[in-house]
């Protein structure tokens, strides 16, 4: 069992299999993306309250878990990497960074597009706008500390601490439409045993989350072998591999 | 069934008009849509070229090493094959 899971710390064993599994990631992504957007922006009906707007949901809310998602898998890979100083732990949690940060614009975006026409304004100062700004900037601070340090170890290290502090952010952004509830509408779909949601607009909804999901495990993959190349550009095995002699 | 999704499959040039209408809200659920497109595909179309950018730099660099061949390379490339894999027959003459 040990044996099985420590193949995951290994360079070449990871990179052979991100090679293997991307295009099927890549699109399967893209199937069931396509189905979420017919099945949303054509299957379902307007809501009852927001009429048409509505359909922004299929886009925004994904974004908005994938945000926060994506920082929890980079905090807990920070955290693998300073304990056990695990450096693939390291390099997930460094291709994970842009990605989060896209879809951290992507949510407050899309965000300030539903929040024009429902609530009059573009931006406003509340709980969850706030704390969810405060995420991109974590994002935007763990790539800035990457880069500003020049000892590659250094860096690494400085910016897995922050990684793993800044993880407080989550449930602060997860709770803030309870503890101030101003604007922000509550939570839709992750209220245990009843969502408020109707079955016909939750199964694009899901299918949504699904294929944004598999876009940054895609993408995950695409940036951890990037990072392997990096680190280990000079390693035999690298040098074995059927791709260098073609490229 | 919905009646919408019975409408929209007739096509007619109103249906059209009304579901890129959006209800009025057109100005602010199309630009979520495109931005969104735009994003997911950004990261995926950067990703992409960053790889191949690494890919070939990788390969150019490994093709310089081979054609130099000094044992000094061969020594680095032990210090850094972490699976301890054993080496290509040349190599490991060339060490002892």
């Amino acid at each position: 069992m040990f044996k099985w899971l420590h193949r995951f710390g290994s360079a070449p064993f990871v990179y052979r299999l991100a090679t293997v599994v991307s295009p099927w990631l890549g699109f399967a992504c893209l199937v069931i993306m396509l189905a979420g957007l017919y099945l949303g922006l054509i299957v379902a009906p307007a809501d009852y309250e927001q009429g048409e707007s509505y359909r922004i949901i299929y886009v925004h809310v994904p974004a908005a878990i994938l945000s926060m998602f994506v920082y929890v898998v980079m905090a807990v890979s920070s955290a693998i990497f300073l304990i056990w100083r695990m450096k693939l732990a390291d390099i997930v949690a460094q291709a994970s960074a842009p990605i989060g940060a896209s879809f951290t614009f992507l949510a407050l975006a899309t965000g300030s597009l539903w929040g024009k026409p429902m609530w009059g304004t573009w931006w406003i100062w509340d709980g969850r706008l706030t704390s969810e700004l405060v995420l991109l900037f974590l994002y935007f601070g763990y790539m800035a500390l990457r880069s500003a340090i020049e000892h590659p170890q250094g860096a690494a290290r400085a910016a897995a601490v922050l990684a793993v502090v800044g993880v407080v952010n989550i449930p602060i952004i997860h709770y803030s439409v309870e503890w101030w509830s101003t604007l922000h509408q509550p939570a839709t779909i992750t209220k245990i045993g009843k969502p408020t949601i109707h079955r016909s607009m939750a199964i694009p909804l899901f299918l949504m989350i699904i294929g944004f999901q598999l876009l940054y495990a895609y993408v995950l993959l695409l940036r951890t072998k990037i990072g392997i190349l990096q680190r280990e550009g000079r390693a035999a095995w690298v040098a074995q591999l059927p791709e260098m002699s073609r490229v | 069934m919905q009646p919408g999704l019975l409408s929209y499959q007739r096509c007619h040039v109103s249906d059209l008009q009304a579901f890129f209408n959006m209800g009025g809200y057109a100005i602010y659920v199309w630009p979520s849509f495109i931005l969104s497109f735009i994003v997911l595909l950004a990261n995926v179309w950067w990703s992409k070229a960053q790889l191949q950018r690494v890919m070939r730099d990788t390969a150019k660099k490994t093709a310089a090493r081979a054609a130099k061949g000094s044992s000094a390379s061969a020594a680095r490339l032990s210090e850094s094959n972490p699976t301890g894999k054993a080496f290509t027959e040349t190599e490991t003459v060339k060490k002892s």
